[in-house]
């Protein structure tokens, strides 16, 4: 099963895909880019669980698993929040703004980020500032 | 809506009649039917519950508990019709329908967090979701012991997405032994929803109101 590690490698991957999706124009495939922002979310919650040799191996899994673990439970709306709207880009191609994705999807994944390295106390407190590839302009 | 028959409970505290017009007859009855909302001119909500589901002197004791003002109205049956909250059984004996004006909704409210009240999850979830804005549907399935709800917003709504998250934080904490997949879904195009709600247990539509 995959390690804390494991996870934050596929974290780096995924955000080595977003910088190739938002550019030149970061509103082309902001479908996808939720989506991934929703993953790169994910894999920092499951490198939290990894820890403790918990590997949730379906979105109802870890659903169930984020609203009993103390930790965890304070991620909640964010994730839900990631985690509908990129269900809703994946299924039916919906495509949202950047104004909307700096202001809702940037800001929870960024908190995600910020709670999990608190919990797994590496040294990055917000490795992956994502703001920039998506800039108003 | 007409009186149709009544029934004494066992120990003559209070009488329940069952209640019904022509319309809504069939569906008092009907077993598969868990909830049903209904608005009448009034502004009245009638909640169904599933008898196996509620039981009318638990309901009476989870109130009394609470120490509600005219107590006695509650027990006495001329009164209790008139006090505008009756608690009414179905012809068959096996539903239980609730009529609730405004200002009773408090004391159900209690009843609600009564650990005596056993109300399903889809029915909790129903109960507490579709009270929401912009709710158009609330859809549910069954999967390898896994309860799945979508509830079906008219547009993307952060707030109130927000709020049904919250609900789904009470879901686990009420039924902390059942799984769960919850998913909030929005339209997005006109006829969308009924390609989202077909071939679905359906357990809220949102009613439309046709002028004459």
């Amino acid at each position: 099963m995959p390690s804390k590690e494991d996870h934050f490698s596929i974290i780096e991957h995924n955000h080595d895909v977003l910088k190739h999706l938002t550019q030149p124009v970061c509103s082309n495939y902001t479908d996808w880019c939720v989506t991934i922002i929703f993953y790169m979310a994910l894999h920092f919650i499951h490198a939290y669980l990894a820890k403790d040799d918990n590997h949730p191996s379906s979105h109802a899994d870890l659903q169930n698993i984020i609203p009993k673990d103390l930790n965890l439970k304070p991620l909640y709306h964010k994730y839900k929040h990631l985690a509908d709207d990129s269900r809703k880009a994946r299924y039916d191609g919906t495509m949202l703004t950047v104004y909307e994705m700096r202001s809702q999807h940037l800001s929870w994944f960024k908190d995600i980020q910020t709670h999990v390295h608190t919990l797994v106390r590496t040294d990055s407190s917000n490795k992956y500032d994502l703001y920039p590839l998506f800039p108003l302009s | 809506m007409q009186m149709l028959t009544s029934h004494s409970s066992s120990d003559n505290s209070y009488k329940i009649r069952s209640f019904g017009n022509k319309d809504y007859t069939d569906q008092l009855i009907d077993p598969f039917i868990e909830m049903m909302w209904f608005q009448y001119s009034l502004g009245n909500q009638m909640l169904y519950i599933n008898r196996s589901e509620l039981s009318v002197d638990t309901l009476l004791a989870s109130i009394m508990k609470y120490d509600p003002p005219n107590k006695s109205q509650w027990l006495e049956t001329n009164s209790f019709w008139e006090s505008e909250s009756m608690i009414l059984v179905g012809s068959d004996l096996t539903q239980a329908v609730v009529i609730s004006a405004p200002r009773v909704v408090p004391y159900l409210r209690y009843v609600e967090g009564s650990k005596n009240l056993s109300v399903s999850p889809e029915n909790y979830y129903t109960y507490k979701v579709s009270k929401f804005n912009n709710i158009e549907a609330i859809v549910f399935n069954e999967l390898d012991n896994v309860k799945c709800f979508k509830a079906i917003l008219s547009k993307r709504d952060l707030e109130v997405r927000d709020k049904i998250y919250d609900i789904e934080l009470e879901m686990f904490e009420q039924y902390p032994d059942q799984k769960y997949y919850f998913i909030v879904d929005y339209i997005t195009k006109s006829n969308e929803l009924d390609s989202l709600v077909k071939n679905k247990k359906v357990l809220y539509l949102k009613p439309s109101i046709h002028a004459i």
